[in-house]
Formats: structure tokens, C-alpha cells, sequence
């Protein structure tokens, strides 16, 4: 099947290390015309410590200095961050506006340049619950579920919050349209790096577009894999292709 | 950095470590006896914790702790220098709340209960694997540990609880144990480190990633696995492990 222009445009900037700022928005959750001028300004002081970076491109971001800061400052977009926690920017923002609330107040803002959060917040975070102490959480999904009882319970936040704050992965909300999917449901973990819809780990494909080592690897739906895999199976990362797409096929051939 | 998994594995493998003699014992905590070790008739998890620590710790449970919520009592022996011969170490995991609350309380929090025996009994045919564990306190089923070819069944039982119910400290360990590994290996200095790649992808059953780097896997599981080794010197008897051995078990 031929990728639409849309996701065929972030696939052609994926390859490369300049992403336009609409992804910056669709992808990383950040407006980068509001941007904060300090994270605008320590951002280039970071790409400058970087060896040997190309010329920036006027209108467009390196992507992997962007990363890189996030993996030298351990925080993450806001967006991701909430992503981690299974739930919405929007639940984790009144989380984070509510922090010091919790039975064990957390008192350092984890929030910089308005954007980006601490990556070790959501471990800041169960160390304030008493009840999710001396656990061990057998999957995300457990996780998640807990977490969000034990915030709701901690905040009293009205049910309907916690409900809507969820963040369900858009592959396993597909798959279940068409019969196929997962139970219980499956958090978003990642974003897909081409539909930049929620993605769980497990309906991920890793994608090597030759980033540096040191950066995570972009991920894309078992699902967009399938539609497009004369496209992205060049791409995929590891020995060879996942063996696990009996399911997407049938789902793909489903809705077709 | 712990030498093994977490600080407090540290000092709690260190008072096991056998002295200089060809056999001798060591408990923990210091003054459990070997019947100490030992469930009795109807008793809970939470009644074995609360006579052990009150013979053998004078009612101090935080002298029987390994971790907030980790519990132990063992009783190790060892023979001709260096063989483990007979052990009894029993793990209380508590769920919840610490130990100290599950100790003061009325034993009704759940737990976790791991019981590791090199024992003497060969059991009915086949139904005793050398050594073996359990995870109730009393009876079947008895799991092989037969699997762990290392024979530093001390180490690899304790690694067994810190992957399951500890992960997070047991991956900063390994981490640690191998990034010293790769700071000193020769030619290492401009490579990247695969360790944070692998640790993600087996997070994301990415099985494809973990084939390309195979060969780094092995490195890592031989890396840790020498730490180990030099961490602690008592191996059961391998002659003894097979003879017992059966495939099913």
C-alpha cells in the first residue's frame, strides 16, 4: 500500500536529522514558535558542545540534537512523560499542578523551561504513594491501573478525570475494532515516529534510520508496518522483520 | 556502586562468607539454628518470621532484613573447602508495607515466600532436584535449580529474587558491572555501548534487535556472571546436581 503524503513527508525527514516544526508539535508535543527562550538558548549551547554538528537548517530542527539535550538534561517532553505514566499531557498536568498535595509531598519542581519534565518523576511519583510502595508491578498495564487509583484515592480527582486522562494505545484501540485486540487494553508507551499516535510496547517495531547509537530508536505501529512494509522493511531494526504480524495482517485485510 | 546487586546484599553475603577452615557454617542472622530454619507443622510464613527473629534476633527483625521489604534467614555449611553442603535459606518478601509493619502485624499483608534447600533427603524418585526451590512454605511443588550451571546456588537464588521482584536495583548493578567492563576493554573506548539498546529491547520484545546483538548478550551475561563468581566462593557439588537430576524436574 502507498504511504499518504503526510506520513511519506515525516518519513523523508525522519532519514535524515532535520524534522519541520509542525513534527516538532505532532511528534514531541512541543509548539516550537512559543518556545521558551532558554531551552531555545541552552539548546544551541548543547548542539554546540556536539562534534562537528552541520549548519542548522533555516525553519527546521535537529532532531538529534534535541534528543540528545533530552538524554543530557534526563528529562523528557511533557508529552512523553505523561505517555510513561500510561496516562494524557492534560491528567499530567493537574498531577503536576496538584504535587504538593500527595500524601508524601513532592517539593522540586520536575517541570523545565515550561516543557520538559524530569525523567525520574514517575519514580518520584509511586515513592509518594504509600500504597504502591514495596510492589512490583508485573506489566505496564498493571502499573498504570494502580497508579492512577492510587492518584485518584491520593487527589480525590473525580472518576471521569482519571478516565479521560488515559492514554490507550491507538494500535490496540484498532485491533479491537476489528476483534483483534488485546485484554485488559494496552497503554500508550511511545508515539509512533510516523502517525504520531499513542503506541504501546507491545505493537511496536523498532525503525533504524541511522540515528546516532546513544539515542533511543524511533519507533511505528506493528499495524503502519504492515500497510507500508515495502517501505519501512528496509528500515527495521534488528536481524530482520518482527515474526509476530499474523494479527495486523488479518486486521489490515479486515478494514480493507 | 554494590559489589552485588544492592548494598545491603552486600553485608548480607558478606556475614555468609565461610572462613578460612575446611568446613564450618555460618547464619544469618547470626545465632539461627538449623532447626530454626525449618517451617514447622501449621505454621504461616508470618509465624516462621516471628519465631526466627525472636530466637535468633532477639526480636529485632531489622537484623533478619536485606531490603525494606525483604526478609532472610539462612543457614549455610560447607565442606572440603569450598563445597555448599547442607543450606537452608528462606526469603520473605512482603507486599505492600515493609517488614517491620508485617512483623508487628497480625501476618494477614500478602508476601512473596522463596525457600532455597540443598538438603540431605533425595526425596521420591525424582521429586527432589539438587538443590531445589520453593515458593510455599511447605510441600510440593520443588523447583530445579539444576538449570543454573554455575553451582553458586547462594548467588544465583538471591539473583533470582532481586530480576523478579527488585529489577530495578538488580539492572543498575549490571549496568554498572558492565560499563566498568567496557571503560577498560581494550578497543571499547570509541564504540558505543550496546547496554542501554538491549536493556529497551527486551523491555519491547524487539526478539529481531536482541539476535543483532548476540554477541554482546553473551558478553554481558559472562561479564556479570564472573562478578558473581568472584563474589562469593562456595559452589554445590556438581556430581551431586546431576546425579539427581531428571529433565521434567
Amino acid at each position: 500500500m502507498p504511504m499518504p503524503g503526510n506520513l511519506q513527508h515525516r518519513f523523508q525527514g525522519l532519514r535524515g536529522r532535520y524534522i519541520d516544526t509542525q513534527y516538532v508539535l505532532d511528534y514531541y508535543g512541543l509548539d516550537w514558535g512559543a518556545a521558551n527562550a532558554d531551552l531555545l538558548a541552552d539548546l544551541s549551547k548543547y548542539r554546540g558542545t556536539l562534534r562537528n554538528p552541520p549548519d542548522l537548517m533555516p525553519g527546521m530542527v535537529d532532531r538529534y540534537a534535541l534528543e540528545g539535550f533530552y538524554q543530557a538534561r534526563r528529562v523528557l517532553p511533557i508529552k512523553w512523560a505523561a505517555a510513561r505514566l500510561g496516562m494524557t499531557q492534560t491528567l499530567l498536568t493537574t498531577i503536576l499542578d496538584h504535587r504538593m498535595e500527595l500524601p508524601i509531598p513532592i517539593r522540586r519542581d520536575p517541570v523545565e523551561y515550561d516543557c520538559l519534565v524530569d525523567e525520574g518523576f514517575g519514580e518520584d511519583l509511586v515513592r509518594a504513594l504509600p500504597q504502591l510502595r514495596f510492589r512490583t508491578f508485573s506489566d505496564h498495564e498493571s502499573f498504570c491501573e494502580q497508579l492512577h487509583a492510587a492518584l485518584s484515592e491520593a487527589l480525590a480527582l473525580p472518576d471521569g478525570a482519571i478516565q479521560e486522562g488515559k492514554l490507550w494505545c491507538a494500535t490496540d484501540r484498532e485491533l479491537n475494532e476489528a476483534g483483534l485486540g488485546d485484554y485488559p487494553r494496552r497503554y500508550g508507551y511511545h508515539f509512533d515516529c510516523l502517525t504520531c499516535e499513542e503506541l504501546s510496547v507491545a505493537h511496536a517495531v523498532w525503525l533504524d534510520f541511522k540515528k546516532p547509537f546513544n539515542l533511543g530508536p524511533d519507533r511505528c505501529s506493528k499495524l503502519v508496518f504492515v500497510r507500508y512494509r515495502q517501505d519501512l522493511e528496509p528500515w527495521v531494526a534488528g536481524t530482520r522483520a518482527p515474526d509476530d504480524l499474523d494479527r495486523y495482517e488479518e486486521c489490515v485485510a479486515a478494514v480493507h | 556502586m554494590a559489589a552485588i546487586f544492592s548494598d545491603s546484599f552486600d553485608s548480607f553475603l558478606h556475614s555468609l562468607q565461610p572462613h578460612g577452615g575446611p568446613k564450618g557454617s555460618r547464619t544469618y542472622p547470626a545465632g539461627l539454628s538449623w532447626q530454626d530454619t525449618k517451617i514447622r507443622g501449621n505454621e504461616t510464613a508470618h509465624d516462621m518470621l516471628v519465631r526466627c527473629v525472636n530466637n535468633a534476633a532477639g526480636g529485632d527483625v531489622r537484623r533478619c532484613q536485606i531490603e525494606d521489604d525483604l526478609a532472610v534467614f539462612a543457614f549455610i555449611s560447607w565442606r572440603e573447602n569450598d563445597i555448599l553442603y547442607p543450606a537452608s535459606v528462606q526469603a520473605i518478601k512482603t507486599i505492600g508495607v515493609d517488614v517491620p509493619t508485617y512483623f508487628a502485624g497480625a501476618g494477614n499483608h500478602q508476601v512473596q515466600y522463596f525457600r532455597l534447600d540443598v538438603e540431605r533427603r533425595t526425596g521420591l524418585m525424582f521429586t527432589h532436584p539438587f538443590p531445589h526451590a520453593h515458593y510455599v512454605p511447605r510441600g510440593e511443588v520443588r523447583y530445579s535449580l539444576n538449570g543454573w550451571q554455575s553451582r553458586n546456588i547462594l548467588v544465583d537464588f538471591f539473583e533470582h529474587i532481586y530480576l523478579q521482584c527488585y529489577h530495578n536495583s538488580w539492572l543498575a548493578w549490571a549496568e554498572n558491572v558492565w560499563n566498568r567492563h567496557w571503560s577498560v576493554a581494550a578497543g571499547n573506548a570509541a564504540l558505543p555501548n550496546p547496554f542501554q539498546t538491549i536493556v529497551d529491547a527486551f523491555r519491547e520484545s524487539q526478539y529481531q534487535v536482541l539476535e543483532q546483538y548476540q554477541r554482546d548478550l553473551e558478553a554481558i551475561k559472562n561479564v556479570l556472571r564472573r562478578k558473581k563468581d568472584d563474589g562469593y566462593r562456595l559452589r554445590v557439588d556438581g556430581a551431586r546436581c546431576s546425579l539427581l537430576a531428571y529433565p521434567c524436574a
